[in-house]
C-alpha cells in the first residue's frame, strides 16, 4: 500500500504543477495587457503603465511564473488589485464559511442519494426504480440558481419558513446556523442527488451481476445477507469516487447560490472579485479549489485502494 | 425479495412430490427462453433427461449448444430475462419450477450446491476465504463456532493442507485449483443430493484439472450425490461421467452410457464432434483436422425439428418438413442416424 | 469405432450477412428510442423552444425590447406571466430568451466533443508516452472548478459569445477525451484490431474505419449529455454576469437581472426563465439518458 500511496501523490504533485500553470497561463499569458484590463478601454494610457509598472506585469514571463509558483507554496497568492491587501486572508476566511454550506450540502445529498441508489438497484426497471432514475436524471439537470430561485419563492417567501438570506448572525448556534442555510444547502443538495444516486445505482446493478452474488444466492443467503455481506463493501466503491469528484463541480455551483441567498462565502467573493477584476483573488479561488478537488480525488482513490485487498496488502511485485 | 434473480413466473400451487422416481434430478421436457426486447427467444427446447443418487451424468455441446442454461435451471437460477416456457424440473420429486422464492431458497441451501467455471470471480474479492466458508455452514443454522471448526474440516476434506492458512487469505491469493476446492468445499457443506459442475475445469491448467476431477470423484462416492457435469470438453466427460447427453442448439441430439456414446455415436453431431478431435501422433500432412462446417445457430432463431438438419452431412428430404406434413407429424429428430444409412466402410 | 467418410456439406445460409444486419439494428434501436417516453418529452421541449427561438418576434404576444405597461404588473389576463421592472412583457421574453443559449451552447458543446473525440481517440489508441503526458494535462484540466475558470478566463479576456463558447468547449473536452480514450482501450483489445494490424493497415486507417464507428455509439450519448451540461453552465454564467451580456432577454441574465426583486414578493420576472432553464436542460437529458439506456441494451 505504501508503494501506492507514494506514486500516487507523485502523481497528484505533477498535476497540483500543471493545474497552477494553467491558471498562471489564463491569468496572465493571454490578456495582453493587464493594467488596460483592469482599468477599461477608456483609461489613459500612462495610468495603464503606472499600474503595469506597480503589478509588476513587465517583467519577464518567466519571472513571474516563478514568483507564482514561490508564492503559492507559502501561500502568498500575491495581493488583490482592489483592496492592495493580500488575498489569502480573505479568501481563507470566505472558504471557512463556504466549507459549512458546502458541508451541509453533502450532509444531506449522501445519505439520500446512496440509500436510493442501492434500493433502485435491487428493484431494478420496477416502477420505483425508473422513478428514481428519473427523479434523478431532472434533480440533476436544474442548475443550482433555479433550484435556489424556486426554493426561495416557494419556501422563503409565499411560505414564510425559512429565512432568505442565508448568513446567519454572529455566533448564532448550530441549530439557527442549520435554519438559515438548509435553504442554499438543499438547492444544492438537489442537483447532486441524481448523480450520485445513479453512480451508486450502477455500481450496485454491477456486483449483484457479479459471480460473487450468484454464489451468495447458491448458497441460499437471503436478500438481506447477501447485502450486507457482500455486494454493500463491493458496490460503494464507484460512489466514494463519485463523491469526491462532485466535490469540484459543488464549489463552481456555490458560486451561484451564494449569489442568491447573499452569503459571503468563497462564491460570493469570486464573484465581486469577477466584476471588479481582481484577477489575484479570482486565480487564488481556481487554484485553491483546484487543489481541495485534488485532496478529495486523493482521498477517495486511497480509500478504494484500502478497499482492495490486493493494492492493501501488495505482497505482489 | 430475490435480488436481481427473479426467478421465471410460476404459478403458485404447491409442489406436488412425485415419489415414483428414485432420480434425484429429473429434467422433463423443459423449454426454457430469454426475453430480449420483449421477444421470446427460444434457449431450450424440450430438454428431457435425468441423473440418479450417486450417478454422474454429463452435458456436453458447442458454446452456446444451452448446456449451462440447462444446469443453472436444475437449482432455479434464472438470468432476469429468463421465462420457463415448458415442462417441469424434479429434484427429489419436488417440482422446482413451481416453487416459491423462499421454497427455492431452502432448496439451495439443503438440497443442490453448484461449482462454477471461474472459481476466482465466483469468491468474494474483499473478504478473506475463512468467513466465506464458515457462512456456508451458518447458512445451515450452525452456530458461529460450530461453523469454524466445520469450515476448517470442509477445507481439509479438498485436500487443502493448510485450512487454517488459507482461511485467512484472499481470493487472489490462492492459485486457480486451490480457489476451485474452496468453491467444492462451500458446495458440499450441505452433502448436497445434486451437485451441478459448471465447466469447472475449464479455467484451470491441465495438471490441476485432474487432481480437481479426481478429487469431485471421490467425494461423489463419499456422498452418494447426483452430479450433473457440464463441459466442452469430450475427455472430462468420458473421465468423468458414467452416462453423457449431447446437446445442440437447445435440445438434447443424443445420450446413452458414457462409453457407448463415444465408441458408437449414433448421430451425425456426435460423430462430427468425436471426429474434430485431433489424434496424438497423426500429423497435419497426413490428415487434414475434420471440423463440422457452419456455426450454431443463434439463440432464439426457429428452428426444424432436426435442429442439426442445415449442416448434417447426411440429411436429406425427408429431414426437412415439407408444407404437405401437418406439424405434429414433423420428421423424426436425428433421421440420418449413421446406423441407418450405413452406406459406409 | 466406426470410422465413416462422411463428406462436408456445403455451407447454407446459417447466418445473416452482416450489412442488413447492421442496418436492421439501428432501425430497432430508433423504434425502441421513439416508444420510450423519456425521449418524446424530451423531444418536445427542445423542439418547441427551437421553434419559438427561429420564429422569435413572429409569435410573441408582445414586442419583447419594449414595455407596454407598467412595471411588476402580477401574472394576469392580459400577461400571462406578468411583467418584468421595465414594464416588458415576460411571457414574450422567455419566448425569446431561449435564442441566444440555444446558439452559444451547442456550438461550445460541439467543440468540445470534436476536440475531447480527436483527443481521446489518439490517446486511447498510440498510448505510451504521448497518452502519458495528454493524461496528466487532462487530469489538471479536469481538477479546475469549472465555473470559476470560466469567470477568470471572461473576466480576462472579456465576454464576447465567441468566448464564452471557446471557453466552455475548452473546458468540456478533457471529459469527452477520457470517456472516449476509455471507450477505445477496449476496443483496441478487440480482434478486430489485431487483425487489421496485421493486415498491415496505418494507424490513421484503424483509428477511422475501425475503431471510430464503434465508439460512436458512447460518443453521441456524451454529445448529448454535454449539450445539456453546455446549457447549464451557459445559463449559470449569464446568471453570473460574465455570459450572454444584455440588452438580450437571456434567461440566465433575466434571473440575475431580477432576482433581488423576490424579496418584496414580485416572483415571476424570476421564476418563469428560471423554469425555462430547468426545462431545457431536463429535455436534453431526458434525451440523453434515453439514447444510453438503448444503446447499452
Amino acid at each position: 500500500m505504501t508503494r501506492y500511496i507514494g506514486r500516487r501523490l507523485m502523481l497528484s504533485l505533477v498535476t497540483l504543477w500543471l493545474l497552477v500553470t494553467i491558471v498562471f497561463v489564463i491569468a496572465n499569458v493571454l490578456p495582453n495587457d493587464i493594467g488596460r484590463t483592469i482599468l477599461g478601454p477608456f483609461a489613459p494610457q500612462e495610468s495603464v503603465d503606472q499600474l503595469n509598472e506597480r503589478l509588476g506585469t513587465n517583467r519577464p514571463i518567466l519571472v513571474q511564473y516563478a514568483s507564482s509558483i514561490l508564492g503559492i507554496v507559502t501561500l502568498d497568492f500575491g495581493d488583490s488589485y482592489v483592496t492592495g491587501q493580500p488575498v489569502w486572508p480573505q479568501l481563507f476566511e470566505a472558504m471557512g464559511r463556504s466549507v459549512k454550506l458546502a458541508g451541509l450540502a453533502l450532509l444531506i445529498t449522501i445519505p439520500l442519494a446512496v440509500t436510493a441508489g442501492l434500493y433502485a438497484a435491487r428493484r431494478r426497471d420496477r416502477l420505483s426504480d425508473r422513478a428514481i432514475v428519473l427523479v434523478g436524471v431532472t434533480s440533476s439537470s436544474i442548475p443550482e440558481f433555479v433550484t435556489g430561485t424556486i426554493l426561495v419563492v416557494v419556501v422563503g417567501v409565499q411560505l414564510g419558513l425559512l429565512p432568505v438570506l442565508a448568513t446567519p448572525p454572529p455566533d448564532a448556534d448550530i441549530p439557527t446556523t442549520i435554519r438559515y442555510l438548509l435553504m442554499p444547502a438543499t438547492a444544492m443538495a438537489i442537483v447532486y442527488f441524481g448523480y450520485i444516486a445513479r453512480m451508486t445505482r450502477a455500481g450496485t446493478i454491477d456486483v449483484l451481476q457479479s459471480d460473487y452474488a450468484r454464489t451468495a444466492a447458491m448458497k441460499g443467503l437471503t436478500a438481506g445477507q447477501t447485502m450486507r455481506r457482500h455486494v454493500l463493501r463491493n458496490a460503494l466503491i464507484p460512489t466514494v469516487a463519485v463523491i469526491a469528484v462532485q466535490v469540484g463541480y459543488l464549489f463552481g455551483g456555490i458560486i451561484a447560490v451564494e449569489k442568491i441567498f447573499n452569503y459571503n462565502g468563497m462564491g460570493q467573493t469570486m464573484l465581486m472579485a469577477a466584476q471588479r477584476k481582481d484577477i489575484p483573488m479570482l486565480t487564488a479561488g481556481a487554484i485553491v479549489i483546484g487543489i481541495v478537488y485534488m485532496v478529495a480525488t486523493l482521498i477517495a482513490d486511497l480509500t478504494i485502494a484500502w478497499m482492495n485487498p490486493r493494492i492493501r496488502l501488495d505482497t505482489e511485485h | 425479495m430475490t435480488i436481481d434473480m427473479t426467478p421465471a413466473p410460476t404459478s403458485p400451487t404447491p409442489p406436488s412430490p412425485d415419489l415414483s422416481t428414485a432420480a434425484a434430478l429429473k429434467v422433463e421436457d423443459l423449454s426454457l427462453a430469454y426475453v430480449v426486447r420483449g421477444i421470446r427467444r427460444p434457449v431450450l427446447r424440450g430438454v428431457s433427461f435425468e441423473v440418479r443418487p450417486g450417478e454422474s451424468y454429463g452435458l456436453v455441446g458447442e458454446s452456446g449448444c444451452g448446456k449451462s442454461t440447462t444446469a443453472y435451471a436444475a437449482v432455479r437460477y434464472l438470468p432476469r430475462n429468463g421465462v420457463i416456457t415448458g415442462g417441469r424440473i424434479l429434484v427429489n420429486g419436488e417440482d422446482i419450477t413451481k416453487m416459491s422464492d423462499e421454497q427455492v431458497r431452502q432448496f439451495r441451501i439443503h438440497h443442490a450446491s453448484m461449482v462454477y467455471q471461474d472459481p476466482g470471480a465466483a469468491l468474494n474479492p474483499t473478504t478473506k476465504i475463512g468467513p466465506q466458508v464458515v457462512e456456508a455452514f451458518t447458512v445451515l443454522g450452525e452456530s458461529k463456532s460450530d461453523a469454524q471448526k466445520s469450515a476448517l474440516q470442509a477445507l481439509r476434506r479438498v485436500q487443502i493442507a493448510d485450512p487454517v492458512g488459507v482461511s485467512d487469505r484472499y481470493p487472489y491469493q490462492l492459485s486457480g485449483g486451490m480457489q476451485q476446492r474452496v468453491v467444492i468445499a462451500i458446495a458440499l457443506a450441505s452433502n448436497p443430493k445434486l451437485l451441478v459442475l459448471d465447466e469447472p475445469t475449464t479455467g484451470l491448467d491441465a495438471t490441476v484439472e485432474a487432481s480437481v476431477l479426481d478429487l469431485v470423484r471421490g467425494l461423489q462416492a463419499e456422498t452418494n450425490a447426483a452430479v450433473l457435469l457440464i463441459a466442452h470438453n469430450l475427455g472430462v466427460i468420458r473421465t468423468m461421467c458414467d452416462r453423457v447427453g449431447v446437446m445442440y442448439a437447445g435440445k438434447i441430439v443424443e445420450e446413452g452410457d458414457a462409453r457407448t456414446v463415444f465408441e458408437n455415436p449414433q448421430h451425425p453431431y456426435t460423430l462430427g464432434l468425436l471426429r474434430s478431435l485431433p489424434r496424438r501422433g497423426i500429423r497435419k500432412s497426413q490428415r487434414a483436422l475434420s471440423t463440422i462446417p457452419g456455426n450454431l445457430p443463434q439463440i432464439g432463431t426457429s428452428l426444424p425439428t432436426c435442429v442439426f438438419v442445415d449442416r448434417c452431412p447426411l440429411a436429406d428430404d425427408l429431414c426437412r418438413p415439407s408444407s404437405r406434413r401437418s406439424s405434429s407429424s414433423a420428421p423424426v429428430a436425428g433421421r440420418g442416424l449413421i446406423t441407418a444409412t450405413a452406406s459406409t466402410r | 469405432m466406426v470410422d465413416v467418410i462422411v463428406e462436408p456439406a456445403p455451407i447454407g445460409p446459417i447466418a445473416a450477412p452482416a450489412a442488413s444486419e447492421r442496418s436492421q439494428a439501428r432501425r430497432e434501436t430508433i423504434r425502441l428510442l421513439v416508444r420510450r417516453p423519456a425521449f418524446i418529452i424530451g423531444n418536445i421541449v427542445m423542439i418547441g423552444w427551437i421553434l419559438t427561438a427561429i420564429l422569435g418576434q413572429r409569435i410573441t404576444p408582445y414586442d419583447p425590447f419594449n414595455s407596454f405597461s407598467a412595471g411588476h404588473l402580477p401574472p394576469s389576463a392580459e400577461h400571462l406571466m406578468g411583467t418584468d421592472r421595465l414594464g416588458r412583457d415576460v411571457l414574450s421574453r422567455v419566448m425569446v430568451g431561449s435564442r441566444d443559449v440555444l446558439i452559444v451552447a451547442p456550438l461550445a458543446a460541439m467543440l468540445g466533443v470534436t476536440a475531447g473525440t480527436l483527443l481521446g481517440l489518439i490517446m486511447g489508441f498510440y498510448r505510451g508516452k504521448v497518452d502519458d503526458v495528454l493524461s496528466r494535462l487532462v487530469e489538471a484540466f479536469l481538477a479546475l472548478p469549472v465555473i470559476l475558470v470560466a469567470l477568470l478566463t471572461l473576466v480576462v479576456l472579456g465576454s464576447s459569445p465567441l468566448v464564452v463558447i471557446f471557453v466552455v468547449g475548452i473546458l468540456f473536452t478533457p471529459i469527452v477525451a477520457r470517456t472516449v480514450r476509455s471507450a477505445v482501450l477496449s476496443e483496441r483489445e478487440l480482434d478486430y484490431v489485431t487483425a487489421a494490424k496485421l493486415r498491415g493497415e496505418s494507424g490513421l486507417f484503424i483509428l477511422s474505419r475501425e475503431i471510430f464507428p464503434n465508439v460512436l455509439g458512447p460518443t453521441v450519448v456524451e454529445m448529448t449529455v454535454r449539450f445539456g451540461y453546455a446549457i447549464f453552465t451557459v445559463a449559470t454564467l449569464s446568471f453570473l454576469g460574465v455570459g450572454i451580456q444584455p440588452p438580450s432577454p437571456d434567461w440566465g441574465l433575466t434571473v440575475s437581472q431580477e432576482y433581488n426583486n423576490m424579496i418584496s414578493g414580485v416572483w415571476w420576472p424570476t421564476l418563469f426563465p428560471a423554469l425555462a432553464i430547468a426545462s431545457t436542460v431536463v429535455a436534453v437529458n431526458l434525451i440523453a439518458d434515453s439514447l444510453q439506456s438503448v444503446l447499452s441494451e
